[in-house]
């Protein structure tokens, strides 16, 4: 009870706290034993021992609140819009909802997957204006610096934005997928929701497609390894093909950032050997084009050359003859993997078949 | 592709390597991971360092959190350290630890460091900007030939944390009888595997 209270007035007398963290015990950063919470340059530490008391306290707290509210609050389900008469059977007084509002967000802070709090929070953000969508924005920033990896709670900040959407912003919605993704690295989680991200009304332009590819080059570069981060570059190259003719590019134009990225990867895998993530991408790149890409080009063009068949084949038989490389064996096992695959998975396109026997 | 520390050590037979200098660039990690982050880091630079021979040049992974030491020592006592995750190329984390031996060498006459017998912090200037410049292998060394099996990189001698206990101590256990490390430390190495390597560290 004690620690709640101390827990809600250092929330509310810091209201931009940057990261939460857990801690062993706070002797280290000041000194002093056995304290609670520790704040260091805005950042909120809660001390390892002390989680299984304040997190008991808050959930029984908040089930006997609920309790207490009646059936009303429990069964609400946020349609009260087209009937008035029953938001006003669901009358909470202030205290309530600020009760209810940090036992929830308390218990967010230890477990971000505590559905019942979620719920009660969305439910909050349906009848009050108490908490304000950017303000549970907010919050689950700072949630996710401690629980990167929670489904529910990015689940929830989805909700937040479909109730809210006055609150979305692209552009904090990709720092918090970013900075996320760095506290945890390869997080799917992270991806998904930045994929979904841009496919928000109105956000789905040609302009934001091509600056998020330049984003991701600049984390591809430095995770090489990333496979989200890869398949996050996919889906983009595809909606670019795809919404071509809304975006007003020409096919060459489509062409052109198809086959960079191809040349981008060849790349990558001669600096970096034997990253399967960049050869998986070669893969789904490789795919795409021949299955939906080349019906749309005619055979004039030379642009095109690298995505053949034969062309692959050609830069594998460079990477194989590499032999100085770091890592030759893995590598070259990845080069014959993907060899193996092109050749299965096109033996319609007979004209380069026999190469390999050569 | 990160480097999160470099380092130079003086090497002192039948005892531990002490400390000369070292820089740390541990953003990436969470703000309250970052302590312990640095302590684990020292520590595993300086168990490294210990066990490198003269002229050697070792490349130390630890497979579960993904992370790799690489270290040199000379013939004059200096060893130097630095610590990666595993996919930034050892050829060029091995280049980075001759450059800041050289530049250790340069600014420090040998009087200087010979007598320093605890763990000291000296300046070297160039340190911070080259910890930043590295952290893109590819910007770094353009060439990046560094990828090559050249003569000089066949030597780099891999070993697992596993060869790290010279009569099967385990990391673990050499861990918790490390001054290098904190309480908090020890229980943060003890509990990363364990959160299914969330904080990301040994």
């Amino acid at each position: 009870m004690e620690l709640y209270q101390k827990l809600n007035s250092l929330i509310e007398s810091n209201p931009n706290i940057k990261e939460l963290g857990l801690i062993v015990s706070t002797k280290k950063f000041d000194g002093e034993e056995e304290k609670p919470f520790l704040m260091v340059e805005n950042n909120l530490a809660v001390s390892f021992r002390f989680i299984p008391a304040i997190y008991r306290y808050c959930f029984e707290t908040l089930n006997k609140l609920l309790i207490s509210i009646g059936d009303d609050f429990r069964n609400y389900d946020g349609s009260s819009s087209n009937s008035q008469s029953q938001s006003t059977t669901i009358n909470l007084s202030d205290d309530t909802i600020l009760e209810l509002n940090h036992l929830s967000r308390a218990i967010l802070f230890v477990n971000a997957e505590n559905i019942t709090a979620l719920n009660v929070r969305k439910k909050l953000l349906c009848l009050s204006n108490y908490t304000t969508a950017e303000q549970e924005i907010k919050l689950l920033n700072l949630v996710f610096t401690k629980h990167p990896k929670s489904g529910e709670a990015w689940c929830h900040r989805r909700w937040v934005l479909n109730h809210a959407p006055h609150a979305f912003n692209l552009e904090l919605e990709l720092v918090v997928c970013k900075r996320v993704g760095e506290i945890y690295p390869r997080n799917y989680y992270a991806w998904t929701h930045r994929w979904w991200a841009l496919n928000r009304p109105n956000q789905l332009t040609c302009q934001n497609l091509i600056e998020d590819l330049n984003r991701v080059e600049k984390w591809v570069e430095r995770n090489v390894s990333d496979h989200s981060a890869y398949h996050h570059r996919y889906l983009i190259l595809v909606q670019l093909f795809k919404d071509h003719v809304v975006f007003g590019w020409t096919l060459n134009q489509v062409y052109e950032i198809w086959t960079n990225e191809m040349r981008f990867t060849d790349k990558y895998i001669h600096l970096y050997p034997a990253h399967e993530s960049l050869w998986c991408h070669k893969r789904a790149l490789y795919l795409y084009w021949n299955k939906e890409i080349i019906i749309t080009v005619t055979t004039s063009d030379d642009i095109c050359n690298i995505m053949k068949r034969s062309s692959q084949i050609e830069y594998c038989n460079q990477i194989i003859q590499d032999k100085d490389t770091s890592y030759y064996d893995d590598q070259v096992r990845f080069t014959n993997v993907y060899l193996k695959w092109i050749n299965s998975s096109s033996s319609s396109d007979s004209s380069s078949s026999n190469f390999l026997n050569k | 592709m990160y480097v999160y520390s470099i380092s130079v050590f003086k090497v002192v037979r039948g005892s531990k390597p002490v400390l000369l200098t070292i820089v740390y660039e541990v953003s990436s990690f969470g703000f309250f991971q970052r302590g312990s982050v640095k302590e684990v880091a020292l520590f595993v630079l300086r168990e490294t360092v210990e066990r490198t021979n003269i002229g050697e040049r070792v490349s130390m992974e630890h497979e579960q959190s993904k992370k790799v030491c690489h270290a040199t020592a000379d013939s004059k006592g200096l060893a130097c350290a630095v610590l990666t995750d595993s996919e930034y190329p050892g050829v060029v984390a091995h280049k980075l630890v001759r450059l800041v031996l050289e530049q250790f060498h340069q600014t420090f006459s040998e009087s200087s460091w010979k007598s320093i017998s605890a763990d000291t912090e000296l300046q070297l200037p160039s340190l911070p900007q080259l910890i930043a410049t590295y952290q893109d292998p590819h910007k770094a060394d353009p060439m990046l030939g560094l990828q090559k099996n050249l003569e000089e990189t066949i030597t780099i001698v891999k070993k697992t944390v596993q060869q790290l206990g010279e009569r099967g101590e385990k990391l673990e256990d050499i861990a918790m009888k490390s001054d290098d490390l904190s309480f908090q430390s020890k229980a943060f190495m003890q509990n990363a595997e364990r959160m299914n390597k969330c904080c990301g560290y040994l």
